[in-house]
């Protein structure tokens, strides 16, 4: 099952999904972290962000003889949430290991393919993790050693820490970013954007969300796997660099019935360019027998996707084995699917979090559920400002 | 710089998509962000025509159950539209399980009468996998309809398996003059791919499926609600 997983999850990584098989699971609390030795940061080393304020920092990487490149940085008392995003062009990156004093938060030596909760990581483009990603994740006040690895170059290899020191709270910023001549039949990006901000209003976030519209040249008929869905990533780069980009395709060329792709759970937010910077959707995948877009199924796909990309699994996966690493969020088992095909669906879950925003497939009716801390999560995001 | 402690964890594997199209990377840019004034306005609107035409969102709302008990859809077809509207290709049911012949029949009664253009989508690559006649009619059906590309595109694919023989090449020619690349590149390749075969082997040329009638000439070519 593990081995499974953990090709699934590589494989989506690899094309910058944004979905996740996920181990553990609430019912059974958070697998414990390893313990680590005594560490402590040099006198050099900073301390992140501004009290008060939500920072964007970055560091260079800088790879020794080993492959790994180190950056110690000082968490003060008052850090509320951390973005870590690993930075190498194209590359594939990931964290080798982050901990602090007695605690290893991440340790790809042990856990190669990402198995261990709660946060799943292993690598991607523009590798990303967020503190915290459930209740137990918040980053403690002192020494924080991160360390990087990249599989390219490493030349201009950058470590990026958005660093949040104050409550919850702000505006979630998002573009929706028109690709090439891409068309939406019977509908308009301004139409969707409306939709989007009633779907996450809808959420109960306690936040305001604003969504733009904007354009890029490129083919509207990307392939999910590969460079181009990768330089579409990098091909926005707005002037507000927390701004989230989401990508309107026509459809891609390769994965006809893809609805739509994060870049990561978490992607690589508030670093416009990188490889993980951002939701992908498809028009065409969103289509009616009369052949006009469903506007409201393609906002749900579009916020579930930046669920995604802000750093949430679905709450249960299709066989009802695996959920999410969120104590709060519902759990719907196996032994609901009542019908015996081997999957859970939203109606035979629709008690269990079926009818939660990330649900692992849609039902028969609207999906604007979320947790109280799936909502915190989403809220502590370091590009909610 | 490659992880050389620790080889095993490098994704070798997936390098092939590693590759650094520098030129894409300065893809121009046209942001043209759009007045926050006018979607105020189109919020408006929107929320007084809810108020006016109230069944104008359980119309437009991701309820419809009801789509697959549609007169003629085969009992257990409702269950199997659930699965396929999964939010990611990977939760998606796999071929080898849906070799029922019931299964197969649901499969073919979404992939033409499906409200959802994924769900018709979906059901005609997962049909790429049976090569009954009834399918086979099918699909040509699809390929002969001015369904959205999409799903011709679908149902392009679900012919990879098939012999390339006259009724084929003919779909096969026309799917390669579409502007949608989803349908002309795949109609290419076959067609270059047999050209080539057909230089070495010519006797391999347009060899004809065993029911050389062409199925979709009997049906109507039309088959899109």
């Amino acid at each position: 099952m593990q081995e499974r997983l953990a090709l699934t999850l590589l494989v989506l990584i690899a094309s910058g999904g944004g979905n996740v098989a996920c181990d553990g699971g609430n019912g059974d609390g958070p697998a414990p972290l390893p313990d680590a030795g005594p560490l402590s940061c040099p006198a050099s080393a900073p301390t992140l962000g501004t009290a008060g304020e939500v920072t964007t920092e970055s560091f260079p990487l800088t790879f020794d003889e080993t492959g790994v490149a180190a950056v110690d940085v000082v968490v003060p008392e008052d850090l509320t949430s951390l973005a870590l995003v690993a930075d190498d062009g194209l590359e594939f990156t990931a964290f080798w290991r982050v901990a602090q004093d007695g605690r290893i938060w991440i340790d790809l030596e042990t856990d190669p393919d990402g198995l261990r909760t709660p946060f799943f990581h292993t690598w991607n483009h523009s590798a990303s993790v967020i503190f915290p990603i459930h209740e137990t994740s918040s980053l403690a006040p002192g020494c924080l050693r991160i360390e990087a690895l990249s599989d390219g170059a490493g030349v201009g290899a950058t470590l990026h820490v958005l660093a949040r020191r104050r409550a919850e709270g702000g505006t979630l910023r998002v573009d929706l970013v028109q690709v090439g001549a891409t068309e939406l039949p019977g509908a308009t990006l301004d139409a969707l954007a409306l939709e989007l901000e009633t779907v996450v209003d809808a959420t109960g976030l306690p936040i305001a969300i604003e969504v733009a519209t904007a354009s890029v040249d490129g083919d509207p008929f990307p392939r999910a796997e590969g460079d181009i869905a990768l330089a579409l990533r990098g091909s926005y780069r707005p002037a507000d660099p927390n701004r989230v980009p989401i990508y309107v395709i026509q459809g891609f060329r390769d994965e006809l019935d893809t609805l739509g792709i994060a870049g990561g759970i978490p992607g690589a937010n508030g670093v416009p360019g990188a490889a993980s910077a951002g939701v992908i959707v498809a028009v065409d995948a969103h289509l009616t027998e009369d052949g006009e877009v469903d506007v409201l199924l393609m906002a749900e796909t579009t916020a579930h996707e930046l669920g995604h990309q802000l750093g949430l699994f679905h709450t249960s996966e299709a066989e009802g084995l695996d959920h999410d690493p969120l104590g709060d969020t519902p759990e719907c088992d196996a032994d609901r699917d009542s019908d015996g095909d081997g999957t859970v669906s939203a109606e035979e879950c629709e008690e269990r979090g079926g009818r939660n925003l990330m649900f692992w497939v849609s039902g028969d009716f609207s999906q604007r559920e979320l947790s109280p801390w799936q909502r915190r999560v989403l809220a502590l995001s370091p590009v909610v400002r | 710089m490659t992880s050389k402690r620790h080889p095993s964890l490098r994704p070798t594997s997936l390098r092939a998509t590693s590759l650094r199209p520098t030129s894409l990377r300065s893809t121009s840019l046209s942001t043209s962000l759009r007045s926050t004034a006018l979607r105020s306005t189109l919020r408006l609107v929107a929320l007084v025509l809810a108020l006016l035409t109230p069944t104008w969102v359980s119309a437009q709302s991701p309820a419809e159950g009801a789509n697959a008990a549609r007169q003629g859809a085969p009992e257990g077809t409702e269950a199997l539209a659930m699965r396929l509207r999964a939010r990611h290709v990977r939760d998606l049911p796999r071929p080898e399980t849906l070799r029922d012949p019931a299964d197969l029949a649901r499969l073919r009664w979404l992939a033409e009468h499906h409200r959802w253009l994924v769900v018709r989508t979906r059901a005609l690559l997962l049909l790429a996998h049976d090569p009954s006649p009834d399918t086979r009619t099918l699909v040509l059906r699809v390929l002969d309809s001015t369904a959205p590309a999409i799903v011709r595109a679908a149902a392009l694919r679900a012919t990879e398996a098939w012999a390339l023989d006259a009724m084929l090449r003919t779909r096969l020619e026309r799917a390669a003059r579409e502007g949608d690349p989803r349908l002309a590149e795949p109609a290419r390749l076959r067609l270059s791919a047999a050209s080539t075969t057909d230089a070495t082997h010519p006797s391999a040329a347009d060899s004809t499926h065993p029911s050389a009638a062409d199925p979709a000439d009997s049906i109507n070519p039309s088959p899109t609600d």
